[in-house]
C-alpha cells in the first residue's frame, strides 16, 4: 500500500506548463535563479522544498502584478548583457539594470520626446557629457542656452552669435562653388519662401561674381551681400517678371542681410578641421525662428555635403548633430509642400557618413513622419503634452494598448520609456538627473 | 556630475569669444579694432553703419557730395566706390583692385573717380615699388569714412597707413604659404615686431622699414636678435630699390650686426604683393 500524499505528489506536465504560462505572465521566467528552480523542478518533481520556493515566488510575483501592474515588468531588460554599450542613459527597473549604448548606435539617430520640463534636456546632457569625456564630435544648435554648461569641458567651445563669423556662400572642402551655391539656394527658398525663378537669379549672381573675381583660385568668394549689390545694380523692365523675381529676392536678402549681414558675410576663415571634428554648440538665442531654422541648416549642410562630397564613410560615428526644439525645423508640413526638404533628405543620408542626429522635441504631432522613421532609438521622457503623442509614441515603437496606458502615468520627470533597436520590445527606465 | 545651466552672461560670452577663435584661422583683417567704443579683442569684426548706397546724393545734406550739374555722375560712382571699398573687412586693396571691385574699368572713368576723390580730400595717394613700377595706393581720409558713415576702424599694426597696409599683405602672404601670422608680435624682451610668421620651428620676423631715418632700423634689428628668440630669418621689408640698397649697405657695414648677417635680408614690399616673396624666403 502506497500513502498518497498532495505534497509528494508527482507534478504533472499540464501543471508544468501552468507554472511556466504564470511565471511569463509576470516575466519571472526571465529572471535566472527562477528559471534554475523550474529546470531542478522539472528534473526532480518530487522536490518538495524547490516546489515550494517556485509556489513561493509566482505567488509573490503575481501579487506584485495585481498590487502594481506594470504591462512593462515581463519585458524590460534584466541584465545589462543584453543591451551593452558605453554611454548609460539610465537604469531599468525593477533590478536597476544601467541602459547603455555603444556611440555608434548614435549614427542611426536618436529621438527624445516629452513634454517641457519633463527632462529632455537633462537626458540630453547626460547622454553629451558622456561622449565628450569619450572624445567623440558633437556639435549642438542651441536655441535656449540649455546647453551652456557642458562649458565645463575645456575640450567645448559654446559659440555666442556674436562670434560667429563665416561665408555662408564659401564651399565647404571639397564642395565646388557651383554645388555648393545650388545647396544653399534651396536652403534659401526653403526659408526664405523664394520660388525657383528668383532661387535661379539668386545662383546667376552667384556664379558670374564667383567667376568674374576667381574666387576659387584666390581662395576669397563672394558673399550674399555682394550678391544683393549686384542684384539691386541690375536694371529690369519695371513690369516684367524678373524686375518681380529681384524686388522678391532682394526684399528677402536684404531682412537676412540686416539681421546678420557681418556674421554670414565675413571673410573671416574657419579652421575647417577645428570645425568639423572639434565639440561645440552655437547659441541662436535671441534670432527669429525661422532664421534660426535657416543657420542650423546651413551648418548641418556644410559638414554633410563636405562628408559626401569627400565620401567620408564610416559606420563608426564620426560627429552628433544636436537638435533643440526638433520639430519647429524637422515640421510635418515641410513633407506635403513641393519641393525637397533637404534637412529632412540629410537626416537619411546622414547614417553612412558617420553623422547622427539626437532631435529633442516637445511634440510628435508635429514631427515630420521621416523624422519617426529614421530615428533608431526613441525615447518618452517626463509623459508627453498631448494625448496624440502617446498615440504616435506607441505605433512608433510597437508597444501594446495597456503599455500605452501604463505610460501615461509616467509623469514625473526623469521617468522614461525607450525603445533600443536592439531590443525587441519597449521598455521603462529611471534617468538620472544630472541639472543644479 | 551635475551642470549648472545658470552660467553668467559674462563668463558665458568671455568663454565663447576664447574659445571660438579656435574655430578660425588667423588672418590680418582680424586685427582687433582698437576704437574705444569697441572690445579690443583679437578677432572682432567692425560693424559698419548705415550703408550710404541707396540713399541719393540729391537728398543727402549733409554730404560734402553736393549735387554739382557738372560731375553729379562721377559724384554718385565715387559714393558707389567707397561704399563699397570701406564696407570691406579692411581697406587694404591696391587702386586699381578697388575700381574693379566697384566696377569702374574704363580708364576714363577710373581717372574721373580718381579726380573726385582727390578734390573732395578724400584720400591720401602713395606709391608702392612693384618689380620696376609704383602701384599707387589709396588711404581713405576720416573725410571718406564720414561720408559712408562707418566709423574709422583702427587695425592692430601700428605706424602710418603704408605700414599697416604692407603689414597686411605680408601677413596675408604667410598665410598663404603656410605660416601662421602675427601681427605686432611681442619678443620676450617685449619688443614689438611688425610681422612675424611661424611654422614649426622656423620663426621669421619681419621689420617694415619705410620711414627715415633708415640707421634706426639697425637698432632695431639689434634689439630683436638680442630678445633670446630662435630667429631663423628676419626680412627687412622696404617700399622702393632705393631705400632697399641703402639699407643692405647700412647692415653689410654694422659691426654689431656682423654675427647676423647671414639671416638679415631686405626685400621690397612689393615682392609680398606679387608671387615672388617665396624666392627670398
Amino acid at each position: 500500500m502506497t500513502l498518497q500524499n498532495t505534497q509528494n505528489s508527482p507534478t504533472p506536465a499540464f501543471q508544468f506548463a501552468e507554472l511556466i504560462s504564470r511565471a511569463q505572465r509576470t516575466g519571472l521566467n526571465r529572471e535566472g535563479r527562477f528559471a534554475q528552480l523550474l529546470t531542478w523542478l522539472q528534473l526532480d518533481p518530487d522536490d518538495i522544498e524547490i516546489r515550494e520556493l517556485v509556489t513561493e515566488a509566482l505567488e509573490q510575483a503575481e501579487l506584485e502584478a495585481l498590487v502594481s501592474p506594470n504591462p512593462f515588468r515581463a519585458t524590460n531588460p534584466l541584465s545589462p548583457a543584453e543591451l551593452p554599450g558605453i554611454v548609460g542613459l539610465g537604469l531599468i527597473p525593477p533590478n536597476g539594470v544601467p541602459w547603455t549604448i555603444p556611440p555608434d548606435l548614435l549614427t542611426n539617430n536618436l529621438l527624445v520626446t516629452g513634454r517641457s520640463g519633463g527632462g529632455k534636456t537633462n537626458l540630453v546632457l547626460l547622454i553629451l557629457a558622456q561622449l565628450l569625456q569619450q572624445g567623440y564630435s558633437i556639435k549642438v544648435f542651441d536655441r535656449k542656452r540649455d546647453y551652456q554648461a557642458l562649458t565645463v569641458s575645456q575640450s567645448f567651445i559654446y559659440w555666442l552669435f556674436d562670434h560667429y563669423h563665416t561665408n555662408w556662400l564659401q564651399p565647404p572642402p571639397g564642395v565646388s562653388f557651383l554645388n555648393w551655391v545650388h545647396i544653399l539656394a534651396e536652403i534659401l527658398s526653403n526659408y526664405l519662401d523664394i520660388r525657383l525663378a528668383a532661387r535661379t537669379l539668386f545662383t546667376s549672381i552667384a556664379l558670374k561674381l564667383n567667376e568674374e573675381s576667381d574666387s576659387e583660385t584666390r581662395g576669397v568668394y563672394p558673399t550674399i551681400r555682394d550678391i544683393y549689390r549686384s542684384l539691386t545694380g541690375m536694371r529690369f523692365p519695371a513690369i516684367s517678371h524678373t524686375a518681380r523675381y529681384q524686388e522678391t529676392l532682394a526684399n528677402r536678402l536684404r531682412g537676412l542681410i540686416d539681421l546678420s549681414g557681418d556674421h554670414i558675410c565675413s571673410h573671416r576663415q574657419l579652421d575647417w578641421n577645428m570645425y568639423a571634428n572639434s565639440s561645440w554648440a552655437i547659441s541662436l538665442d535671441g534670432i527669429p525662428t525661422d532664421y534660426q531654422n535657416l543657420f542650423i541648416t546651413v551648418d548641418t549642410a556644410k559638414i554633410l555635403t563636405h562628408r559626401i562630397a569627400n565620401n567620408l564613410r564610416s559606420s563608426a560615428l564620426s560627429s552628433l548633430l544636436v537638435f533643440d526644439e526638433g520639430s519647429t525645423v524637422f515640421r510635418k508640413w515641410h513633407e506635403t509642400r513641393e519641393g525637397i526638404y533637404l534637412l529632412a533628405d540629410y537626416l537619411a543620408k546622414c547614417r553612412e557618413f558617420g553623422i547622427g542626429f539626437l532631435i529633442g522635441t516637445q511634440s510628435l504631432s508635429n514631427l515630420a513622419d521621416s523624422v519617426l522613421a529614421n530615428t533608431g532609438t526613441k525615447i518618452l521622457v517626463g509623459g508627453a503634452g498631448l494625448g496624440a503623442d502617446y498615440d504616435i509614441f506607441a505605433s512608433a515603437t510597437g508597444m501594446t494598448q495597456s503599455q500605452k496606458e501604463y505610460l501615461k502615468q509616467l509623469t514625473v520627470p526623469g521617468m522614461a520609456c525607450a525603445k533600443d533597436p536592439r531590443y525587441p520590445f519597449p521598455f521603462t527606465l529611471e534617468v538620472p538627473c544630472v541639472v543644479q | 556630475m551635475l551642470f549648472n545651466k545658470n552660467m553668467s552672461n559674462e563668463l558665458v560670452r568671455h568663454l565663447s569669444d576664447e574659445r571660438s577663435r579656435r574655430l578660425y584661422l588667423a588672418t590680418p583683417e582680424l586685427a582687433a579694432p582698437a576704437n574705444t567704443d569697441c572690445e579690443t579683442d583679437q578677432g572682432r569684426e567692425r560693424v559698419p553703419r548705415q550703408h550710404f548706397a541707396t540713399k541719393s546724393p540729391r537728398h543727402n545734406e549733409d554730404s560734402h557730395f553736393r549735387p554739382n550739374s557738372k560731375n553729379s555722375a562721377a559724384l554718385e560712382a565715387a559714393r558707389r566706390v567707397f561704399s563699397i571699398w570701406l564696407n570691406l573687412p579692411h581697406p587694404y586693396y591696391l587702386q586699381g583692385e578697388i575700381l574693379e571691385r566697384a566696377g569702374i574699368t574704363s580708364g576714363s572713368k577710373q581717372a574721373q573717380t580718381k579726380r573726385v576723390f582727390r578734390s573732395h580730400g578724400l584720400i591720401r595717394e602713395h606709391r608702392l615699388q612693384i618689380r620696376k613700377t609704383y602701384a599707387c595706393i589709396w588711404e581713405p581720409l576720416d573725410k571718406a569714412y564720414e561720408h559712408v558713415g562707418i566709423e574709422k576702424p583702427h587695425f592692430r599694426s601700428k605706424g602710418g597707413y603704408l605700414h599697416q597696409f604692407i603689414a597686411h599683405h605680408v601677413a596675408a602672404w604667410g598665410m598663404s604659404q603656410g605660416y601662421k601670422t602675427d601681427i605686432e608680435y611681442l619678443l620676450s624682451n617685449y619688443k614689438a615686431v611688425d610681422v612675424a610668421l611661424k611654422r614649426d620651428k622656423d620663426l621669421i620676423l619681419i621689420e617694415i622699414a619705410i620711414s627715415p631715418p633708415l640707421e634706426k632700423e639697425l637698432l632695431n634689428i639689434e634689439k630683436d636678435f638680442s630678445s633670446g628668440s630662435d630667429i631663423s630669418r628676419l626680412v627687412m621689408v622696404t617700399r622702393d630699390s632705393k631705400t632697399k640698397i641703402q639699407l643692405q649697405q647700412l647692415i653689410n657695414s654694422a659691426t654689431e650686426l656682423a654675427s647676423f648677417q647671414d639671416k638679415i635680408a631686405v626685400v621690397l614690399a612689393g615682392n609680398f604683393l606679387t608671387k615672388q616673396g617665396g624666392t627670398v624666403l
